[in-house]
């Protein structure tokens, strides 16, 4: 889960490269309200595909990382989690994506850079894996 | 240092009153860019947030002395207010609208040849001469007075950039987002060519996306005129599908043509410094500066 085409297109390319690969992708339009990202939430976690889940998001000057948090945590509500969710969130308001989703007490690894989250991500796949 | 934007950069929002502007010419003002008023036609002799609202782009630059607008026109009448800014030969015109038609593009393209008008965008984030003015949307927590000149066809890859640069401490001299459409103003050539001449900036970023050519003419560019500064590129895209556009209008590779393995492999030939991954650009920077001295 990303916001933005480029780094769309990026997260891809490092994940790939580190032999992971992706069973579907959401990309969150700067305009999307946190219902709406929940809704897109909610198709990723019922794709049978989906083993875990990388959020790699920026925040920037429209779409900040707490609305997309906020997202997460509601379709985490809704329905639970029950795959592995790594989170990559930087930019606007990323400590207080960080804090909503903690609140909740929802089971989420938080890492700090792209190339952290996509280790962490093979670590945690391979762990489920076994 | 820095292109295009400094502090005597003197900027009107076109659509000023609508939602986003108001928002972003808030942001823009408290950030210390000069604002000195907005464009809407029909709403001309207002004030908005203490500015003076003109009809058109002309009387704006007459009454306010303005080099620059940001533009925040929805798409169906975006080209017109493309075209205003041409007219009235404003020298720097920043379109951040998304989702303009390509043929309305085209028209503004033509309009643009032998111009005294530079355009950004559209579907650009605009760019930010950190520390002296911004025009656009990014945010700009990150962005830091330095050295190093970015150019990006990915907004969101941009504030990643910004953000490594930033780290390594070097900062930009000033950031681009030449925008997402697959036809736009300003191209990865035209900033190449300021970088190089801007004694500010010591390295360029260049950061390109699957579909089109930009990249590959900025590669012919490049290996025409000699790197004359370490140039940097990374181009997202690698694993994407084929024949699907990615986000972006103009980021589709079709007919095998628009890969990034092609325009990774020429930007190599002609001299620019490829980041193996998105994560290693302020590093591969970092190594580039440290060889090139």
């Amino acid at each position: 889960m990303v916001n933005g085409a480029g780094l769309a297109l990026a997260t891809i390319d490092l994940m790939k490269d580190n032999g992971l690969e992706p069973a579907d992708f959401m990309d969150i339009r700067p305009v999307a309200t946190r219902e709406q990202i929940a809704t897109g939430c909610a198709l990723l976690f019922a794709n049978p595909e989906v083993k875990a889940i990388l959020v790699n998001i920026y925040g920037g000057g429209i779409l900040r990382c707490d609305t997309i948090a906020e997202g997460i945590a509601l379709t985490c509500k809704r329905q639970g989690l029950t795959i592995p969710l790594v989170v990559r969130a930087a930019g606007t308001n990323h400590e207080l994506a960080r804090k909503i989703i903690l609140d909740q007490g929802i089971k989420a690894t938080f890492v700090g850079s792209m190339g952290e989250a996509v280790e962490t991500l093979k670590k945690t796949v391979k762990r489920e894996a076994a | 240092m820095a292109i295009l934007i400094d502090n005597d950069t003197r900027v009107i929002f076109q659509g000023f009153t609508g939602a986003q502007a108001t928002f972003h010419a808030e942001r823009a003002i408290a950030y210390g860019t000069k604002v000195v008023g907005g464009v809407v036609p029909g709403k001309g002799g207002r004030k908005h947030l203490g500015l003076p609202v003109f009809d058109s782009v002309a009387e704006a630059m007459a009454e306010t002395g303005a080099t620059a607008s940001a533009i925040f026109v929805p798409p169906a009448n975006a080209a017109g207010a493309m075209g205003e800014a041409i007219e009235a030969e404003l020298p720097l015109a920043v379109c951040v609208t998304e989702r303009i038609p390509v043929l309305d593009m085209v028209r503004v393209k033509r309009k643009l040849e032998g111009s005294k008008t530079r355009l950004i965008g559209p579907n650009s984030q605009g760019l930010i001469s950190p520390g002296a003015c911004k025009i656009g949307v990014m945010p700009a927590h990150l962005d830091s007075p330095g050295t190093i000149g970015i150019v990006s066809r990915s907004a969101s890859l941009t504030s990643e950039v910004v953000e490594q640069t930033h780290t390594a401490r070097f900062g930009q001299s000033t950031t681009i987002g030449i925008g997402g459409d697959p036809v736009a103003g300003m191209n990865f050539v035209d900033c190449l060519e300021l970088f190089f001449e801007d004694p500010g900036t010591d390295g360029v970023i260049l950061i390109g996306e699957i579909g089109g050519t930009a990249e590959e003419e900025a590669a012919v560019w490049l290996a025409k005129a000699g790197a004359k500064k370490p140039v940097v590129a990374y181009v997202a895209g690698r694993h994407a599908p084929a024949e699907r556009r990615m986000g972006h209008a103009g980021t589709v590779n079709v007919f095998g043509r628009g890969g990034a393995d092609d325009k990774i492999k020429v930007l190599g030939n002609a001299g620019a410094l490829i980041a193996p991954s998105a994560a290693e650009i302020g590093a591969t920077m970092r190594g580039a500066l440290r060889r090139w001295h």
